[in-house]
């Protein structure tokens, strides 16, 4: 849960930096968001994506055969 | 900015998948709730679907934020070049076009962007060496020192200005000027930009040797 929880926050970082771009479209903003931005919100979606493979298997080790 | 946002449907759709995810992923940090499966699809369109959906349409928005002349003059050094543009008296050739309804907000860009199937990636490329250059080089400048040193790399193409003027319209041949220097005008000997023709271009132009 607790990287689940670091993944949220760096989805609202993401999410903050592509807002920023949009709302006040200057060069600074928008290769922020277009680099640092979205480095950020992959990060967030792979540690979401590893945290819910891992459960999913820990699931099916932890089911009994049939 | 409220105009500016409901001019841009790609930029009201970028804005509300990104409030939307953030809802959402507050929710999940302050209520903290089991990973039960529809925990589970919560939390795949608050970290997956809808911030891909923001950075999808947020990129269209950015590269289309990217040819307007307030961004260009966004970077100090090009005020002087975004405000003769701006200027209604002005009778620069970067002025007129910019009162010209076709070009209007993004008359550097209609200008200064290359043509052809590659322009678009070509024409970013070349803003990713500007910003380099701002950063590293024009950052610490007033405008006035960097008036001095900014120049254009390459002398400007006179297939740019083709691109909208034909060479082959009767009215434009009509016009005895053009006639007579239309070979030195297709090898880009004599540009359209010049002193004695349609320009300069900006008040601030200096001759490139071609």
């Amino acid at each position: 849960m607790t990287a689940l929880r670091i993944s949220g926050v760096l989805t609202l970082i993401g999410l903050a930096l592509m807002a920023w771009s949009m709302l006040q479209p200057t060069w600074m903003p928008v290769m922020i968001a277009m680099s640092v931005g979205q480095l950020v919100g992959t990060s967030a979606f792979a540690i979401f994506l590893v945290v819910i493979v891992r459960d999913l298997r820990r699931r099916v080790r932890a089911e009994p055969p049939p | 900015m409220a105009s500016w946002i409901s001019n841009n449907g790609f930029t009201a759709v970028a804005l509300a998948c990104a409030a939307t995810s953030a809802l959402l992923v507050i929710w999940f940090l302050v209520r903290r709730p089991a990973l039960t499966s529809a925990t589970k699809i919560v939390l795949l369109l608050a970290i997956g679907v809808l911030p891909i959906a923001t950075a999808a349409t947020g990129n269209v928005s950015g590269y289309e934020a990217t040819k307007q002349r307030s961004f260009c003059g966004s970077c100090h050094v090009m005020t002087p070049y975004s405000a003769d543009s701006d200027d209604p008296t002005s009778m620069t050739l970067a002025s007129r076009h910019a009162r010209n309804g076709l070009f209007g907000e993004a008359n550097c860009y209609g200008c200064h962007a290359d043509y052809g199937m590659f322009g678009t990636i070509t024409t970013k490329l070349g803003g990713l060496r500007h910003v380099y250059e701002y950063v590293f080089h024009y950052h610490q400048m007033s405008p006035a020192e960097a008036l001095a040193k900014i120049h254009i790399r390459t002398p400007f193409q006179n297939s740019t200005c083709m691109h909208c003027h034909s060479t082959d319209v009767p009215v434009w041949n009509a016009v005895r000027e053009h006639a007579s220097l239309l070979p030195r005008l297709r090898d880009g000997s004599v540009s359209c930009a010049s002193a004695g023709c349609h320009g300069p271009a900006h008040p601030f132009s200096k001759v490139i040797a071609r």
